[in-house]
């Protein structure tokens, strides 16, 4: 189900679905729509998947200048929800927020899920631009399997016409975010220690775009945390193994 | 009619096989391909290009700026400017920089301009640029601000010139409680400003709304070009309450003058391809980074049919599309002639030294330009 919020007077795209313990899903820079792996998730919980501004349906990009005005944002999303504590999960881009949400709001968040997570710095760990990367480029980055029809799919190499708008402007969104400083922020490693919530790392074995050891950062910097690793998989395991993905996330969010 | 003779300074000793090797020219081209020790001879060589147009009888020489790259070697134009005012008693200088998004100190641009229009006795014309979309990976700049970036550098910049300092400007990006430029220039209100642009909608705007001479870029189709200015002047009609004068439109040109048009295009040629397909290869993801380019102006019609230079396969396709000038001193004449009357231009930005091409050719050229072209245009567009 779709539904749009009025926040702030502004528009915020949500889809929702399942029944159960509410679960939010953070969605990255790329894909920002329900997906199969979300019904999966929404067998077992009541699963929202806000849009962020810039992205969809969502508008408002121009009072996003930092993360600090997403996250303010997706406090704001989460009063409008009555969401008092929730589990998140949040991948990439969405990841980096589920993690900065987590330190800074720690009675709002229940358990975490950080996947294929930006944000965290490890010195002389490359991290690949998306940007520059033209659409061949970006399904290796991306995918395990970077000729699948599912590649194909999410990265074409030229977007249909009737996406192409929104293309351009969910990449606009990204970069906002990303750009400079580009995919991380050297602070937030060192404030990890600060997260209170139980925590699993999920990574793709073959995530070409952010490496295992930025995810190693993660688990290393979260007092408990976990890292569990998906072979065959890259940067995106909710679309490239959605039922590997949530039989995981379902086992670690079992009450 | 504005006779200018620009600069890029490429760098024309690419290897042969730089294609098969390189990507781009820009941006993660390696710098061991470049050589000093010949970049000394070059940059005197092309210094000696723009000082023979004040003999020649421009009325103004220009350069630019461009980053990490083998298109053109002036990351600093207002260095190169410093150089030729030096050299120079009467022509007007034309920095087609400063990347005003790129710098984090406008303050520092209004200062260098400035002591450029003192140190020229007020020839200095000052271009304001957003610079290239791959130059937002140069610094770093998130090219989701660049416009807002521009816009403030530029209000800061004007400001500085025309305003007793000192004084606090308060921006989003920019916050100097002390703006207070010294030297000031030398010219009232303040030196001229030229727009170079790709026919962005936000950029047409903005000099519509100031009045400033545009110049378009030189690498696609007259037609596209010609559209833009179409687009300018009904802007200005429509939202402006004016008619756009000659004097503010600017047409860039590549001009080659030879003996003879077989001539003129056997020896150009080569030098034509150099730039299309080596100085100008660029990825379109390094060409248009997110936001960079408004999403509105990326929809427009004009820009999905503009056809860049580094795109086209043969010599026909370039001749028919009007990428550059090449001929005798007749043709060059009749093609100008016409550009001028299509374009409603005031402004020729030529281009005489392009790609590859070494000094005696492009100085030969500028010579029968001069000699055997500009003063029959100079006669019929005043």
């Amino acid at each position: 189900m779709e539904e749009t919020l009025k926040i702030n007077g502004k528009a915020v795209q949500v889809f929702t679905g399942g029944a159960g313990a509410p679960l939010l899903y953070l969605h990255g820079a790329g894909v920002y729509w329900w997906m199969p792996v979300h019904d999966l998730l929404a067998g077992r919980h009541r699963v929202y998947l806000p849009v962020h501004p810039g992205y969809g349906a969502s508008p408002g990009i121009e009072d996003i200048e930092s993360m600090e005005d997403l996250v303010f944002h997706t406090i704001d999303v989460l009063d409008a929800l009555r969401l008092e504590r929730v589990d998140v999960v949040g991948l990439s881009l969405g990841g980096w927020l589920a993690a900065e949400l987590a330190l800074r709001h720690p009675a709002r968040v229940g358990r975490l899920v950080l996947v294929d997570a930006a944000g965290t710095r490890v010195p002389g760990t490359p991290r690949e631009d998306l940007f520059m990367a033209a659409p061949a480029r970006a399904r290796q980055l991306l995918f395990a399997d970077p000729a699948s029809a599912l590649a194909r799919q999410i990265v074409p190499d030229a977007p249909p016409p009737e996406r192409l708008e929104a293309a351009l402007r969910g990449r606009e969104a990204a970069a906002r975010l990303l750009w400079n400083p580009h995919v991380q922020y050297r602070k937030l490693t060192s404030r990890l220690g600060r997260i209170k919530a139980p925590t699993l790392v999920v990574w793709g074995a073959q995530d070409r775009l952010l490496p295992r050891a930025l995810g190693e950062a993660y688990q290393r910097g979260i007092p408990g945390a976990t890292l569990t690793t998906i072979d065959g998989c890259g940067h995106l395991p909710p679309v490239e193994q959605p039922e590997r993905f949530a039989r995981i996330v379902l086992d670690f969010l079992q009450p | 009619m504005q006779f200018v003779c620009f600069h890029l300074m490429p760098w024309p000793h690419l290897p042969a096989d730089f294609e098969q090797r390189h990507e781009s020219a820009w941006l993660d081209l390696p710098n061991s391909l470049y050589d000093p020790v010949r970049g000394h001879t070059l940059y005197n060589e092309y210094l000696d290009q723009l000082v023979a147009a004040e003999r020649l009888g421009f009325d103004v020489i220009g350069v630019n700026e461009h980053h990490q790259n083998a298109y053109g070697l002036m990351p600093s134009p207002n260095i190169m400017a410093a150089s030729l005012i030096q050299r120079t008693s009467r022509i007007k200088v034309l920095v087609l920089g400063n990347a005003l998004p790129l710098y984090d100190h406008p303050q520092r641009v209004a200062e260098e301009l400035a002591m450029l229009d003192v140190l020229s006795g007020g020839r200095l014309i000052s271009g304001m640029v957003v610079g290239l979309g791959v130059e937002a990976y140069t610094y770093e700049i998130n090219p989701t601000f660049i416009r807002e970036r521009y816009r403030e550098a530029h209000e800061l910049i004007v400001r500085a010139w025309t305003e007793p300092g000192p004084f606090h400007f308060e921006g989003k990006h920019y916050d100097f409680r002390w703006v207070n430029v010294w030297p000031r220039p030398i010219q009232r209100p303040h030196p001229p400003i030229w727009i170079p642009g790709s026919g962005s909608m936000e950029t047409i705007r903005f000099v519509a709304e100031r009045r400033y001479p545009w110049i378009a870029l030189p690498y696609s189709q007259f037609e596209v070009m010609k559209e833009h200015f179409d687009m300018l002047r009904e802007y200005a009609a429509t939202h402006c309450g004016y008619e756009v004068p000659p004097e503010q439109i600017g047409w860039p040109a590549m001009i080659y003058v030879g003996e003879t048009d077989k001539q003129a295009r056997e020896e150009f040629e080569p030098h034509f391809w150099y730039l299309a397909k080596k100085g100008l290869r660029l990825p379109r993801e390094y060409m248009f980074p997110p936001g960079h380019t408004s999403v509105e102006s990326q929809l427009r019609p004009s820009h999905l049919k503009r056809k860049f230079i580094s795109l086209l396969s043969s010599w026909k396709e370039a001749e028919e599309g009007t990428y550059a000038i090449v001929g005798s001193a007749e043709t060059v004449r009749q093609k100008l002639r016409e550009g001028f009357k299509a374009a409603g231009c005031g402004i020729l930005q030529g281009i005489f030294q392009v790609g590859s091409m070494p000094h005696d050719m492009t100085l030969r050229s500028m010579e029968r330009f001069a000699r055997d072209v500009m003063p029959a245009l100079r006669a019929e567009f005043p």
